[in-house]
């Protein structure tokens, strides 16, 4: 016979129990600042700390490791031949942007182009060392585009249509010089453009060559695994993996060593608390805050928040392969469903701007004549449904991912209005894995996710990225209308992408695409990052990442 | 008070005082001893079923600004989607319970019909005794697997539903159960008053039904206040890990695990309040489970 035990223990413990659970579970939620360097800066006056989700997959680009860390890590550590120059940005004074629509020398001295507009001959500066130690020359450009070319690079299908061959293309004209050749004079700016971007990186070909095996012959697996290949502003010094990642400034980097001589970023897996920590002062930097944080930071004293307008797009694409969406009339009812204003209202808390359209509304020659505003209106939707002979609600499923916390909160606001307008949503909200291979495979009604179109000021480049010609592979959406690839080929057929007669056939293409409606533009979002008070140089760049090498501590 | 006022209460006391009062005769309660622990699992199943028809708003659908502090319009605030966190937590206790519930009652007779058999024919010679021992060490392997990853084969095989989940929750903590019940199986069956029923002529079958079973029960039936407990905190787990609930299903834990990030920053009401319900709820059957399933002496 055991006795009877009081009950308050068994209630105590079944409390303490739940308590425990609770945090536990509080923790599985939030993770924390880790490394062992917790939330404490310990930054002298040329060390910078940023807080980071996680450390990058990989380290070479062409290995396409993705995510916000992979794109920042190719920007600290490579360069490219040329880069659009740095302008204050129209939207906030604390801010800098890139001008799309000019170009600057970065391994690169300078450029010409041909009469013709066809050959593109570059100068490259002389003296430039990799990181490595390596003298910088022509063999490396070339080098670097035969690797672009014969690795799983997304390189090489982003480059499309300006480069399709560089082998034919890229010619060495002697160790400092290199023309890139296309095929009319209506690939010069989207090449210009795309080379530009952390797609155009270019590497000490000689340390690569080295490290090149039979298995491995171009080295990608070397160094996605070792990185500090290439020639760009900061040295990778360690890589923690799940810890941190340090970096100390190149003196060797061509446009002169950065100011801030030390980075560190430290994985704090938490937005949330990524947000405390820089609002608190314990790191300089957080990057992949969440929107509500941002703007319940705006007010605050300590941090710096930024407002210019960004290509930092949430997409909603619809899967025209599979029924109700492979009527053309359920997909524009699909855009009269969603309701823009909230989204922006209470996902985005204000920081975000409408988006019409796929092109740049501010570059030379836009035309944006036709294009509809976004505007949720359930008696439309529900007129288009009729039309299309659809009775009872539609019922689709919303795929995300739940690596953007924000998609949910997207999708929440979609479900929530839809039934108004005729539409029955469910949401599947998934790990990152799920969603890439259910996105790949097809499975899927209407998928959301946040992303940008990093070279979107080049017509061609931001008309095809989603729904390129014969690429079932990228073009998911099943977006395949001959007519709106014979308006890109007009566009570009027209000369010079910025020009008015360019204008035109980009505008027709975008005509095509909002009739046919693969895809709906829902919010171009403020950026994500806070700065501590005192630390200076941001710039909002199509990528989306940090520019290490222009911040600086005021 | 005087010396005076002090004679006169002590006069006003039974004879005999305290002794005497201890020696008379109790009166019986017609009630079992704690039998108010039975009120609030009680409420709270009340809630279950008819909750939705009392809160203020539809629980998945947006009810106004999001990451609303509590306020008079929106008791317990609104989370970064806009959705009512009042509304949610009193909808979730059905779909909480329900899977809860059925969990404990599908693992813990599982357990025991499983245990019982397992313990009761373990040191049998033949076919018999080989299969229970090799379903013991079969419920070890699955022990020695981590049960997230369990209930994630099983949710990935039949999709993230109220069924599915309860099956996978339930094939995860039924070896607990079965666990406890074959340690006291291997316990009891060598006591003598299971001897004294066997010499007695007894079937094996009577004795493990009247006897064994009884007094072997004993540790999974309390035990299943922390089954209820830990199915809640696996299911919020699951649904962390993207293969719980679709949202914006109402369900504690995925509440708690969306809410963590907000409660970081400040912004505490929509993790705190699923908080306070999973605990009052867990109290609740822990209390009940006391109450009902505690120790008897055989």
């Amino acid at each position: 016979m055991s006795p009877a035990r009081p009950f308050r223990s068994t209630r105590l413990a079944a409390l303490a129990a739940a308590a425990i659970s609770t945090l536990v579970l509080g923790a599985c939620g939030s993770g924390g600042p880790s490394g062992g360097g917790g939330g404490a800066s310990g930054n002298t006056s040329d060390t910078l700390v940023e807080a980071v989700a996680t450390v990058p997959g990989g380290l070479a680009f062409d290995a396409k490791p993705g995510g916000y860390e992979a794109f920042e890590y190719t920007l600290l550590t490579g360069a490219t031949l040329i880069r659009n120059p740095y302008v204050e940005s129209k939207d906030d004074k604390n801010a800098l942007t890139q001008d799309l629509y000019k170009f600057e020398g970065v391994l690169a001295e300078s450029y010409d182009v041909s009469a013709d507009g066809t050959v593109f001959t570059f100068h490259l500066r002389k003296g430039v060392k990799s990181q490595a130690g390596n003298p910088f020359t022509a063999d490396d450009v070339l080098w670097s585009y035969e690797r672009k070319w014969n690795s799983t690079s997304i390189a090489k299908s982003i480059s499309l249509p300006a480069i399709t061959d560089p082998k034919k293309q890229l010619v060495k004209v002697d160790d400092y010089t290199v023309t890139f050749t296309v095929a009319q004079a209506g690939h010069g700016f989207p090449l210009l453009s795309v080379i530009s971007k952390i797609s155009g990186e270019i590497y000490d070909s000689t340390l690569l060559k080295s490290k090149a095996t039979t298995a491995d012959p171009y080295a990608v697996s070397w160094s996605n695994e070792n990185g500090n290949f290439g020639y760009g502003p900061y040295i990778m010094t360690s890589y923690k993996q799940n810890e941190q990642l340090t970096f100390d400034a190149n003196p060797n980097y061509p446009l002169g060593e950065p100011a801030v001589k030390h980075v560190i970023q430290r994985v704090v897996p938490d937005a949330g608390n990524r947000a405390t920590l820089v609002k608190n002062g314990d790191v300089d930097v957080a990057v992949q805050l969440r929107p509500a944080d941002v703007a319940d930071m705006e007010k605050a004293d300590s941090v710096t928040t930024f407002q210019p307008d960004t290509n930092n797009f949430s997409w909603i694409f619809i899967n025209s392969n599979k029924a109700p969406f492979d009527n053309k009339l359920v997909r524009q009812a699909l855009f009269y469903a969603v309701p823009y204003q909230d989204i922006i209202d209470q996902v985005y808390k204000g920081r975000a701007k409408p988006a019409i359209g796929l092109l740049d509304p501010g570059s030379p020659g836009y035309d944006g004549s036709g294009l509809l505003t976004q505007k949720y209106d359930p008696a439309k939707s529900k007129e288009l449904l009729a039309k299309a002979g659809v009775t009872g609600p539609v019922k689709y499923e919303i795929l995300a991912s739940s690596a953007v916390p924000d998609m949910e909160e997207m999708a929440v606001q979609i479900q929530s209005y839809a039934k108004d307008a005729g539409f029955d949503v469910t949401i599947a909200v998934v790990p990152p894995a799920t969603f890439v291979e259910r996105n790949s495979s097809g499975q899927w009604d209407v998928r959301i996710y946040r992303d940008m179109s990093v070279s979107y000021e080049s017509p061609p480049y931001s008309l095809l990225l989603a729904f390129p010609k014969d690429n079932p592979i990228r073009n998911t959406a099943g977006f395949n209308e001959p007519s709106y690839y014979a308006a890109v080929d007009a566009g570009v057929a027209a000369g010079d992408s910025l020009s008015d007669a360019a204008g035109k056939q980009w505008n027709k293409a975008q005509l095509i695409w909002q009739d046919y409606r693969p895809q709906i533009q829902v919010a171009k979002v403020e950026p994500l990052m806070v700065f501590k008070k005192g630390i200076t140089g941001f710039v909002h760049r199509t990528d989306n990442v940090l520019d290490f090498s222009m911040m600086s501590f005021s | 008070m005087t010396a005076t006022a002090i004679e006169s209460t002590s006069s006003t006391l039974p004879t005999g005082g305290p002794r005497a009062e201890a020696e008379a005769p109790r009166r019986r309660n017609p009630l079992p001893k704690g039998w108010w622990m039975v009120i609030p699992p009680l409420l709270l199943v009340i809630l279950a079923v008819v909750g939705k028809y009392l809160v203020p708003w539809d629980p998945e659908r947006v009810a106004g600004p999001s990451s609303t502090a509590p306020n008079g319009q929106y008791w317990f605030g609104t989370d970064s989607s806009g959705l009512d966190v009042f509304s949610r937590v009193i909808v979730a206790t059905r779909i909480n319970l329900t899977i809860a519930l059925i969990v404990s009652l599908l693992a813990t007779s599982g357990g025991i019909i499983l245990g019982l058999g397992i313990g009761m024919n373990e040191s049998r010679r033949g076919p018999v005794g080989w299969t229970a021992r090799g379903l013991a060490r079969v419920i070890d392997l699955i022990q020695a697997v981590p049960a997230v990853l369990v209930g994630l084969v099983v949710v990935a095989f039949y999709g993230a539903s109220t069924t599915s989940l309860t099956l996978a929750l339930s094939v995860i903590l039924a070896p607990i159960q079965l666990r406890l019940v074959r340690t006291e199986v291997l316990r009891v069956r060598g006591e003598a008053y299971v001897d004294a029923a066997r010499m007695a002529g007894l079937s094996e079958r009577r004795l493990t039904v009247r006897h064994v079973l009884p007094n072997s029960s004993w540790a999974a039936l309390e035990n299943t206040s922390v089954i209820f407990a830990v199915s809640v905190i696996l299911t919020a787990a699951l649904g962390f890990i993207g293969v719980g609930l679709p949202p914006p299903t109402p369900e504690w834990g995925a509440m708690l695990s969306r809410g963590a990030t907000d409660a970081i920053v400040g912004r505490w009401w929509s993790a705190a309040f699923p908080t306070l319900a999973l605990a009052i709820t867990v109290a609740s059957f822990a209390g009940l489970t006391r109450l009902l399933f505690h120790r008897r002496v055989h």
